[in-house]
């Protein structure tokens, strides 16, 4: 029998490889593009030694919609539909965050009633968006769906209330520049009022389920750390920033649509780790459900958009304007050349820069811990790719 | 009690209800009476062998809606509800649905060796079944050595997971099959151990011979040997590969494990046969150590099938319970439990199963007296033994508690975090620790 | 709103160890090239700025030059300082790589380099992020799908911005630009096609 040169050569291989050393070789895993636990299309590339993770690097882009360039194309209200679709979880957050840049470069006086009705619904989004996040968190350590269904139900209550507000449920596009596209239906404030009264159990519930399970602490307690120093360094933001310890949450260092006048507290972490991470995103529906409280006892009459003209035309120039989004310090940087539409338009994707550090956090830890880590950052991949 | 116990067999046994062996010993001595022996041995073993697969057939399509309907309970979800009344019929047309699916296999794959698992899965999937019994005398094959049997025969089925992924030339498949065996092999340990308790106590090795020793002394196995009981559920759902354990084929890390790359009706058959091993565990829980298809003389009324049948479904339902509720470990974690708690655990008990039993039988002791202090005394070992672990072997980062902590005033960067992680006042929320 | 950090005070702090490397223009602080590392360090360090935290990186494409624009906020003391730096070539427009002092530049960096293919000097892995190797071009230049004639990118007016200039009017505005796999209008494939038959 007589052997092809291919087979001789790859025995040869593998002979040498079992003669010299240990005999061992990393192993390439491509976790993604179509993966269950990546969140979207999202690849994580990991080198492993058994099950240890010996280098972590993302490759991305295949989300890539080109939007900074499109968006030179539209007038500045027509871009407020890109930035629904740049963090698809949290549209209204985007919505505001361009409307702010685009009411810097204008000059624009946005009404009592508008800033109010940003707050409710800036807040509304984070409710939903960190019920998502620490759902598919859940997820991620392997629970069998159980605390995201649970989760999905207060999120989809907050869906319905945008859809009776502006018709959609994902990418709302409600902010205007200036204001709100629509004053709040009759029917939203009994909705919001009953969500409200009916929160703090459901809150209970999940923590009875998960803030003493001891599989969840083992998963996730000690696992993707990252000290405070490393953090700021790499310009994390939103919880992730604040598991470290760090109590840095845009909304109270700049406030801006009001925040000012409502009571709310900022929950930091200690460790830094996955499981921080995710106690940090329930403390914070918690405060969301305060300001909210707040805002709808204190919502103001009047008007809820500013007298704009369709066509205003910036002054040249340039602003820069953040939010804290759920994910993070999400910016909007707008250059303008005088025109109906922006030169430039940039936007400060926190999915992305809170991945800055994933490599730093995985490696080291198994593949397991690597997925949880990825979950804990809680990435939207639309924002990432742009 | 003897006259209760003729109720159903008026002109003799053969069509009493309850145990449907009677019906299987008429036939044999039917053809004992014209034929040769080896034909009714092969005609009886071929009636066994249909009966068991006209069991699970059916059962398996009921389980699949039961488990997703359950599941779905846990998740406020309606589950299936649209194919037949209540959705019954939503398994006969996933089957359906997977018989018409396209079969595909990577052009990397080693054919033959990709082609065999789904078929040979199914082999000690129904060998077991053989053994379990269903009455006193209701059993294909009450060997005299059947944990040996069950053990030998539940064990070749890692196996057939290591050929589908090896054959698949998929890394996931890969790392989902030597994950299966590195836990199979490790998790047989307790199992062994948990069944050899049962053994020594019981001094028999055949399955029928342990649940009457149960009826006999009027006790279950889980009241004498709680935390052997523990260890063989949780052993036996880490070989089923179920939430907390189900590494092999962890969905958020490797995809579906060794069965990624099976797609269709191939995909349905290791769906099928996990789900026929679920059930056939419970019932073996059942018959170790809840007594099997004895129940405190409630087995003179009701047919004894019926009875193991209710409690394999407790069983199996605690399973479905675990699996909507808990988490999974990660690999490490799970072989650590496995080699430092179950396993000393278990082997704990061998040792307390063999002093009790040499005090019952060398020193004589009443059982009557001995078994209830030796079930209390076992109780307050294993809860002893729990609480011991739990002190001792909790990793280095579960020792301390996580803490939130609210930042009031001090918001910034690292001046603004040491202050905030320095006040003397309780945190907003603590969790864990010791 | 946010609370901007002086750009002067800025500038007197980086000149203060290289003199030169800094000004002020208009109130924004520009920043040499070839210093800007050491300029940028200085600013991370310095007890009064303390921009710790690299909240922003981008560019934009001023035609004649790139500019890159840093938003850098001070964490403690609660500032931003938008630091500017411009690169006139845009042949192989390169500019040194903050990654040694901002961890958080890696991927913003990236994202430039594929974008706009300003090289960063010293970044430790620079390679396209979105778009594949060997894609043609960089998307967000101006001259990206360059357009014949004087047409710029860009929106040239509003839709029915007045009555009497409504859009698009043949000849009011300037024509949209093409993209090249598009057909082209008629008339200038008619006047092509008389040439060569002429020639």
């Amino acid at each position: 029998m007589t052997m092809s040169d291919d087979t001789r050569l790859a025995m040869q291989g593998t002979i040498e490889a079992l003669t010299s050393g240990d005999g061992s070789e990393p192993v390439v895993v491509n976790l993604g593009p179509q993966h269950p636990s990546t969140h979207g299309v999202f690849r994580l590339k990991v080198t492993l030694d058994g099950e240890i993770v010996q280098d972590a690097e993302m490759r991305i882009g295949y989300l890539h919609r080109s939007m900074e360039k499109l968006a030179e194309e539209r007038t500045y209200t027509q871009n407020i539909p890109f930035t629904d679709r740049i963090d698809y979880l949290a549209a209204m957050s985007n919505n505001l965050a361009y409307c702010l840049a685009a009411e810097e470069l204008l000059g624009v006086e946005v009404p009592p009633r508008a800033n109010a009705i940003r707050v409710m619904f800036a807040e509304l989004q984070r409710v939903a968006s960190h019920a998502m996040a620490n759902g598919t968190f859940i997820n991620d350590c392997g629970a069998w769906h159980t605390p995201l269904f649970h989760m999905f139900r207060d999120r989809e209550r907050v869906l319905d209330m945008f859809e009776m507000t502006c018709g959609a449920r994902l990418t709302t596009n409600y902010m205007r520049i200036g204001g709100v596209a629509f004053d709040l239906p009759d029917e939203l404030l009994p909705t919001l009022e009953q969500f409200l009264a009916d929160m703090p159990e459901n809150i209970a519930n999940y923590e009875a389920l998960l803030l003493e399970n001891e599989i969840l602490h083992a998963r996730a307690r000690g696992v993707g750390v990252i000290s405070p120093e490393m953090a700021i360094n790499s310009s994390l933001s939103g919880p992730v920033l604040r598991a470290t310890g760090v109590p840095w949450d845009l909304r109270k260092a700049n406030p801006y649509c009001g925040y000012e006048s409502y009571e709310f507290d900022v929950p930091v972490g200690e460790q830094g780790d996955c499981f921080d991470r995710f106690l940090v995103r329930m403390a914070e529906v918690k405060e969301s459900l305060r300001i909210l409280r707040q805002v709808v006892d204190t919502l103001p009459d009047g008007p809820y958009l500013a007298d704009l003209p369709l066509h205003a035309r910036p002054e040249p120039g340039e602003s820069y304007a953040r939010v804290e989004s759920p994910r993070g310090e999400l910016g909007f940087y707008l250059v303008s050349d005088g025109g109906p539409a922006p030169y430039r338009f940039h936007c400060r994707p926190p999915s992305l820069i809170n991945l800055s550090a994933l490599k730093e956090m995985s490696i080291g830890g198994t593949l397991a811990d690597a997925i949880v880590t990825l979950g804990s950052i809680d990435i939207v991949v639309g924002e990432i790719d742009r | 009690m003897t006259d209760l116990a003729g109720i159903g067999s008026v002109l003799g046994a053969w069509y009493d209800f309850r145990d449907l062996n009677n019906l299987q010993r008429l036939i044999t001595e039917w053809i004992a009476d014209w034929g040769p022996d080896w034909l009714a041995s092969i005609i009886t073993g071929v009636l066994g062998a249909l009966g068991i697969l006209g069991v699970i057939g059916p059962t398996l399509l009921i389980l699949i809606w039961v488990e997703r309907k359950v599941i779905a309970r846990f998740q406020q979800r309606y589950g299936p509800n649209r194919v037949g009344p209540k959705g019954l019929l939503q398994p006969v047309a996933d089957a359906v649905k997977l018989i018409l699916k396209e079969q595909l296999a990577p052009r990397a794959a080693d054919k033959l060796i990709f082609f065999l698992p789904p078929v040979l899965v199914f082999i000690p999937g129904i060998l077991i079944w053989g053994v379990l019994p269903f009455g006193p005398r209701m059993s294909v094959a009450d060997l005299n050595v059947g944990v040996l049997f069950l053990l030998a025969v539940s064990g070749t089925a890692v196996l057939v997971l290591f050929m589908a992924g090896w054959a698949s030339n998929n890394k996931y498949a890969l790392f989902g099959a030597m994950r299966a065996v590195a836990m199979s092999i490790s998790y047989e340990v307790p199992m062994v151990l948990a069944l050899l308790t049962l053994v020594v106590f019981s001094g028999t090795m055949s399955i029928n011979g342990i649940v009457q020793w149960q009826q006999q002394e009027d006790v279950i196995f889980i009241l004498l040997f709680p935390l052997s009981a523990i260890a063989f559920f949780f052993a036996a759902s880490a070989e089923l590969n179920r939430t907390p354990a189900d590494i092999s084929e962890a969905e958020s890390e490797i995809v579906a494990g060794y069965h990624t790359e099976y797609s269709g009706m191939r995909f349905g058959l290791f769906y099928a046969v996990e789900l026929g091993n679920t059930l056939v565990v419970s019932a073996f829980i059942a018959t170790f150590f809840l007594g099997g298809w004895w129940l405190w003389g409630l087995d003179q009324w009701v047919p004894s099938w019926v009875i193991l049948l209710a409690k394999t479904g407790a069983v199996y339902f605690l399973l479905i319970w675990t699996r909507g509720t808990l988490p999974r470990l990660r690999v490490d974690q799970l072989m650590g439990f496995c080699w430092k708690a179950l396993v000393p655990a278990t082997l704990l008990f061998v040792v307390v199963a063999f002093v009790e039993r040499t005090l019952l039988i060398s020193e004589g002791w009443d059982t009557t007296v001995a078994l209830p202090i030796m079930a209390v005394f076992n109780i307050a070992l294993s809860l002893g033994a729990v609480m011991l672990f739990a002190r001792v072997a909790r990793p280095a980062p579960l020792r301390r508690p996580a803490r939130i902590r609210m930042a009031g005033s001090d918001i910034g960067g690292l001046n603004a975090a040491r202050e905030v992680a320095a006040r003397r006042e309780e945190p907003q929320l603590q969790v864990g620790g010791d | 709103m946010t609370i901007q950090y002086d750009a002067t005070a800025a500038m007197e702090i980086v000149n203060a160890s290289a003199p030169g490397a800094a000004c002020v223009y208009d109130g924004v602080l520009f920043l040499d090239p070839d210093t800007l590392v050491e300029s940028i360090r200085a600013l991370r360090d310095a007890e009064q700025s303390d921009l710790v935290f690299l909240s922003n990186l981008t560019a934009v494409d001023h035609e004649l030059h790139f500019e890159m624009v840093y938003h850098l906020q001070s964490l403690d003391l609660n500032h931003l300082l938008q630091a500017k730096a411009r690169i006139f070539d845009r042949e192989d427009p390169a500019l040194p790589s903050l990654t040694g002092v901002y961890h958080g530049a890696h991927l913003q960096e990236r994202e430039v380099y594929d974008l706009f293919g300003i090289r960063f000097e010293g970044h430790p892995d620079l390679r396209r992020m979105f778009l594949w190797d060997g894609f043609p071009g960089y998307p967000l230049r101006k001259d990206f799908l360059q357009m014949p004639g004087q047409v710029r990118a860009g929106l040239p007016g509003f839709p029915h911005e007045s009555e009497e200039n409504s859009w698009p009017v043949p000849g009011s505005v300037p024509q949209r630009p093409l993209h090249p796999n598009d057909p082209q209008p008629e008339g200038e494939v008619a006047v092509v096609d008389e040439s060569e038959d002429a020639s």
